[in-house]
């Protein structure tokens, strides 16, 4: 009996040792990122005594698995919100916004209105429009360094996750060797295992299990396997097929590789790829959508103007060719596709991406796109043959302001299936730039004069009331800037009601009777090609002669100037909106992602406290507990060590009763 | 609940991280003073925001135009004051050399005053305003509107363009007139022939009222068919002389007694015939014509000048003075009329402007400016949350049951 209770104590002296050393590990890993508390499990021996059991983790893993989803979403909102809120900062700022530029532009025109002889206000108003270049240019170029760094960013995340995934597949392997050859369970080691996978989700998020040997196994969201027991399958990123300066997430399985579905990666990963696609694309079309509008309809009104030295009007601004990719899967990659904006048509021109598919070697179908990827119209089809083309063999696409031309590999003709992806928006901003040299080659004067003759009865004035063509080709203008012979040129009245109009000669073109109001004569009499028309201001008398003629040399008239400086009024923009309007929406919508990114991000935040809190109320090391604990370990070590030294004294006892 | 020490310090330090960042975030309102800092502070207002300022810029584009036509018609405007006291002038003068009972030498004195005149309005209507260009040319603003010609006459060398400036979204003013409609345009006055066909007397014909005559020439001048602007005059013998006028389609339209020597008024005419009843003659409108009152003036100076000229002729020439005088000033006052209601929308449009500017501004401070009261509050508030979290640590962190052990 006193030789148990040598060995109770004894049991009792270790047990209480080792759970003081479990204290002390404890203690000392207060502070350790990803530490979880330890306990000792101490139980009855048979024959007496106390026996030492393992010394366990205190995990719950269901929580653990809420942090790293926690962690993810948190990293996923707060890379996109990080981002956001620089272009936030920059697109808020007074001083940069484009809504300056158009104004001060569209503040000189009306100045060179005021006097359209004046160099002067021509320069300041051809070095504002160049200033608004720039600008646009500059603001498209914030888009581009970001998708650059953005680039950048995403290489080294996956660089770090394939580094963490190696680890936690090089620590697969030690955990294996130390819990069957050595026998204890690796404590330290699933901990640091555990921490490395929070911080792969703080990139993205991944699905933890644990297989047979109780090894960890990593999955993507999508249910791609990252790690499997020692092996890793690497992630990198590789350029997508239609566009190589945008890259997607591929896995490589060492003899093939997988692209990784985007849409829910989650982690700073997921973030940036939605913040480059949602954010920074479609402020990239928007703001391209903006420059192609400005420049077309300027230049398409410059060019129904005369400029400074009696010229027709040239375009003033220049926009970059719309790039066209193909798949690279196609028949031939010597099949071609050109994109341009259809002239005076941008106002029906959309941010959509575009897929034009053959559907056989003359048909093709076109899908429409938004930048997320979402379908935005039912697919349109087209045949090839049934298509009016100009003289380049461009084709227009009613309703959506642009022109294609197709042209084939005639080794091997077009076939179903084969595709090309386009977004003419897209860099448009960036690639804008200024065709005109000089505020000379503002059009501010009317191509053409009207005049009331001196013999006139009546006192009704003729105006202009609208100039529409200037086209040699198709109007009454003809290719030296004078008006053919045969253009209308004076209008007569034979009645209050009936009115003849003349060529250059006098000769009646048209004759009309039963007017009924005196607006816009030519088209009254079926002369609406002309590309001008005429409107009085009152009742005329028979006999009454009104003339229209080339301005020769009305430079200080500003009837296209005023044109011209109008266009800031109209709903020109996707056919909606004003130039101020379309970029007031833009910002606005930048402010609202990143309101919303912040909102996310602040919810997601208090939330994967919370979640941290809850795994650091299980499994975290409370000093005040272990302090407690020791007193006690310390008070069972001593109680157990007064058993031993009870032992010695009865068996003293005994041996003193002896002698 | 567990509290382990991981837990104690992470709350402690959110707790921190976050007051110091609302308090330099409303550190940023106050010093930038406004509640929209950045476009995700509040994106609706932050547009709106930006809507209101378009809208400024635009107003104050169209205030500057609104400026510029309120200049140029002032100056317009000061042209035709000074052109109407001229044309009074002159008018009188023409009223007092039809006095029959003044000599050659009054003519003459008067005919020099005309003709200072005439130079002092053809240099006001090529007046030019603050940047040479000149007023009443048209689009053709570089050069004088009317030219001295090398016959004497003056002749309009300008366009009829009128600048038109932008002064709201939907209003535009015209700037000053151009000389052809105040100046060139002017109905000269209307007069008539007599051509006879048969009679051996004489006839002399004037105008007796202008005013009837005007009318009457209104009523049945066709500058399309020529035919109506004949009448066939008749007197006829017998126990009592009578005479006809006839218009082109036969028909009657006046009639009477005739007798040698006595007047005859119809429709304003005066026809004096003397001779024996039995004369036939036409009497045709001669075609209204416009021209301005300089060229007018100076025919007129030419006539009382000529020693050569009859009463008959002078008075004929001073009527057509007087007249081309009476429609330049009617045209005159229309433009100034015009020019008045120009001016009265300029000052309408600039003020409804200005409201619009002002309402503009009060709404954009009511969105996104700052109460610097509520900001002043919150900032205090805030520095308290710090310093109170600051103690909170100090206390939680001094809790530690190892340091009584």
């Amino acid at each position: 009996m006193a030789g148990d209770l040598y060995s109770i104590g004894l049991t009792g002296v270790l047990a209480s040792s080792a759970q003081i050393v479990t204290t002390g590990q404890n203690t000392a890993n207060v502070n350790t990122e990803g530490y979880n508390r330890q306990t000792t499990s101490l139980s009855t021996q048979q024959n007496g005594g106390v026996s030492v059991g393992t010394t366990k983790r205190v995990v719950d893993e269901f929580v653990n698995t809420q942090v790293r989803t926690d962690t993810s979403n948190f990293n996923y909102f707060d890379s996109f919100y990080q981002q956001g809120a620089i272009a936030d900062e920059i697109f808020s700022d007074k001083a940069t916004s484009l809504n300056t530029y158009l104004n001060n532009a569209f503040d000189s025109l009306q100045s060179v209105n005021s006097d359209p002889t004046d160099i002067g206000t021509r320069k300041i108003a051809y070095t504002d429009l160049k200033n608004l270049v720039s600008h646009f240019n500059e603001l498209a170029s914030f888009s581009q360094d970001q998708a650059t760094l953005v680039n950048e960013q995403l290489t080294s995340n996956i660089d770090i996750i394939n580094e963490y995934a190696s680890q936690i597949a090089d620590l697969n392997g030690k955990i294996l060797v130390q819990e069957t050859v050595g026998g204890s369970k690796a404590n330290e080691l699933r901990d640091n295992q555990e921490e490395i996978a929070r911080q792969i989700s703080e990139y993205l998020d991944v699905k933890i299990s644990f297989d047979d040997n109780d090894l960890m196994e990593l999955q993507l969201g999508s249910g791609q396997p990252l790690v499997l027991q020692t092996s890793v399958n690497k992630l990198s990123l590789s350029p997508s097929e239609y566009d190589s300066t945008t890259y997607e997430l591929v896995l490589d399985f060492e003899d093939y590789e997988l692209g990784i579905d985007t849409t829910d990666l989650g982690g700073s990963i997921g973030g940036l790829m939605d913040y480059r696609a949602d954010f920074l694309e479609e402020l990239d079309r928007q703001l391209g959508q903006q420059a192609i509008v400005i420049s077309d309809s300027i230049n398409q009104q410059n060019q129904l103007g005369l400029d400074v030295n009696g010229d027709f009007g040239k375009k003033l601004f220049n926009l970059a060719d719309i790039s066209v990719n193909q798949s690279r899967k196609n028949s031939s990659l010597i099949h071609e596709v050109d994109v341009r904006v259809e002239e005076g048509k941008s106002s029906e021109l959309s941010t959509d991406t575009y897929e034009l598919i053959m559907t056989s070697n003359t048909a093709f179908e076109l899908r429409s796109y938004d930048v997320s990827g979402a379908s935005t119209a039912p697919a349109q089809f087209f045949d090839l043959d049934k298509m009016e083309k100009t003289a380049e063999g461009y084709f227009s696409i009613p309703g959506l302001g642009m022109e294609l031309r197709l042209q084939e590999d005639e080794k091997v003709g077009f076939r179903p299936g084969d595709t090309f992806q386009f977004a003419p928006t897209s860099l448009a901003a960036a690639n804008l730039s200024l065709e005109s040299t000089s505020g000379e080659d503002l059009a501010m004067n009317a191509p053409i004069q009207v005049g009331n003759s001196s013999d006139n009865l009546s006192d009704a004035k003729i105006s202009i009331s609208s100039v529409s063509n200037t086209d040699p080709a198709t109007s009454a203008f003809d290719s030296e800037g004078r008006l053919y012979p045969l253009a209308p040129q004076g209008i007569r009245f034979t009645g209050e009601d009936s009115f003849d109009v003349l060529d250059q000669d006098g000769l009646i073109l048209a004759s009309v009777s039963g007017a009924e109001n005196y607006t816009d004569l030519l088209a009254q009499a079926g002369l609406d090609e002309s590309g001008y028309d005429v409107s009085l201001s009152s009742r005329p008398v028979a006999g009454d002669l009104f003339t229209i003629s080339f301005n020769q040399s009305g430079r200080h008239d500003n009837y296209n100037g005023r044109a011209l400086a109008d266009l800031q009024n109209k709903a020109l923009v996707g056919g909606k909106q004003s130039f101020a309007d379309a970029y007031t929406s833009t910002v606005a919508r930048v402010g609202n992602l990143t309101n919303t990114a912040r909102t996310n991000m602040e919810s997601s935040e208090v939330m994967m406290e919370q979640s941290i809190a809850r795994r650091d109320e299980v499994s975290a090391v409370s000093l005040d507990e272990e302090a407690v604990n020791l007193i006690r370990y310390q008070n069972s070590y001593a109680a157990s060590s007064q058993v031993i030294s009870a032992a010695e004294k009865s068996f003293q006892t005994l041996l003193n009763s002896i002698r | 609940m567990r509290v382990s020490n991981n837990f104690i310090y992470n709350q402690s330090l959110t707790d921190l991280t976050k007051s110091n960042e609302r308090y330099l975030q409303t550190q940023r309102r106050i010093s930038e003073n406004t509640d929209i800092m950045t476009a995700s502070d509040d994106p609706v207002g932050a547009a709106q925001v930006m809507r209101y300022e378009a809208v400024n810029l635009l107003l104050d584009q169209y205030s500057e135009n609104a400026v510029m036509a309120k200049n140029s018609l002032e100056y317009e405007e000061v042209v035709l004051d000074g052109l109407t006291d001229i044309f009074n002038r002159a008018s009188i003068l023409l009223i007092q050399a039809e006095n029959g009972a003044y000599g050659d030498d009054d003519l003459g004195a008067i005919s020099e005053e005309l003709q200072m005149l005439t130079l002092a309005a053809a240099d006001l209507m090529n007046s030019t305003d603050s940047d040479g260009s000149h007023i009443f040319s048209g689009h053709e603003s570089t050069r004088s509107a009317f030219e001295l010609k090398p016959d004497g006459r003056y002749e309009f060398v300008g366009d009829e363009g009128r600048k038109k400036l932008q002064i709201s979204d939907n209003v535009t003013v015209t700037g000053a007139d151009s000389g052809k409609t105040v100046f060139e345009d002017v109905w000269t006055r209307n007069n008539f022939t007599y051509s006879s066909l048969a009679g051996e007397g004489s006839m002399r014909t004037e105008i007796a009222n202008q005013d009837v005559f005007d009318d009457f020439l209104q009523k049945n001048y066709s500058a399309v068919d020529a035919t109506q602007n004949v009448f066939a005059f008749t007197t006829v013998a017998g126990a009592q002389d009578s005479f006809s006028l006839t218009n082109a389609k036969g028909e009657i339209v006046a009639s009477g007694n005739y007798q040698s020597g006595k007047p005859i008024d119809l429709f304003g005419m005066r026809l004096t015939y003397e001779g024996a009843a039995g004369a036939t003659g036409i009497i045709s409108f001669d075609k209204p014509e416009r021209d301005n009152v300089l060229n007018e003036m100076n025919d007129t100076i030419k006539v009382l000048l000529n020693p050569n000229s009859g009463f008959y002729e002078k008075r004929s020439s001073l009527r057509d003075a007087t007249v081309s005088l009476r429609n330049t000033m009617n045209s005159i006052d229309s433009a100034r009329s015009e020019l008045g209601a120009n001016l009265n929308t300029i000052a309408q449009v600039g003020s409804y402007g200005e409201m619009k500017s002002i309402s503009n501004r009060v709404a954009q401070e009511e969105i996104a400016g700052l109460d610097i009261a509520e900001a002043a509050s919150e900032l205090a508030q805030e520095e308290a949350a710090i310093s109170s979290s600051q103690k909170l640590f100090n206390r939680l962190s001094n809790l530690s049951l190892f340091d009584s052990m």
